[in-house]
């Protein structure tokens, strides 16, 4: 078991963008309760590691965060949920960047949860992902062309 | 040759859709990019604070130091 004594602390940070995105679909108590969340990694130089749980690789919902870690917001069963990603920058040590803040439990149609949200920001959509994807045209002989 | 795709092609893929699937259609373009058009992909946050994802060797390194704290997965995400 765990050495309560020694606890480590995980540097944590957050963007704004994202923060200030999530936030929009959210009720207000979900800002209040970040800002709380906030202000302790600050206090602390991280979160807690026993505030952190892994990500499920594959979710009973359909989600995959591998190598993703999560914190509930209030801690410890609180409604709202951070994922973060585990990072690393050529002059920091490793840490986590938050990807995604909200609820944790699906709301009502047409609402994400953080897992959700995070699954949906996760991959690496490129230009190729489009390709065979075509308006709905005859062909024209650049589309005959072979590929490469 | 790389295919490009353009607006209205993306729009007549839209219309391929029923209504009932707009929904997390809608959700997940909303979900990677904020109103004034940022990058919320993970990628994206990633690159703005000049950070990458860790490789495999410094993910088992990050978890001999942090796991032993860290709760198991719950199940829940």
């Amino acid at each position: 078991m765990a050495d309560k004594r020694r606890e480590a602390f995980a540097p944590a940070r957050f963007d704004d963008a994202q923060n200030q995105e999530d936030l929009v679909y959210l009720p207000d108590d979900a800002a209040t309760a970040l800002r709380s969340v906030r202000r302790d990694i600050d206090r602390d130089g991280g979160i807690a590691a026993s505030r952190l749980k892994k990500c499920e690789a594959e979710g009973r919902d359909g989600t995959h965060l591998p190598g993703c870690l999560k914190t509930y917001v209030p801690w410890p069963d609180g409604r709202y949920g951070i994922v973060f990603q585990i990072v690393a920058h050529a002059t920091r040590p490793w840490g986590l960047r938050a990807i995604a803040y909200g609820i944790r439990h699906k709301p009502g149609r047409g609402r994400l949860t953080v897992y959700e949200l995070a699954d949906q920001r996760l991959p690496e959509i490129t230009a190729k992902d489009l390709r065979g994807e075509k308006p709905d045209a005859p062909a024209t002989a650049e589309d005959d062309a072979p590929e490469g | 040759m790389e295919t490009v795709i353009t607006r209205e092609a993306v729009h007549a893929l839209l219309d391929r859709y029923p209504d009932e699937e707009l929904d997390a259609i809608a959700g997940f373009l909303a979900s990677r990019r904020a109103a004034d058009g940022t990058d919320l992909s993970a990628r994206g946050i990633l690159e703005r604070h000049g950070e990458r994802s860790l490789t495999p060797e410094e993910l088992e390194q990050f978890m001999a130091e942090y796991g032993p704290y860290m709760g198991p997965p719950d199940g829940e995400g």
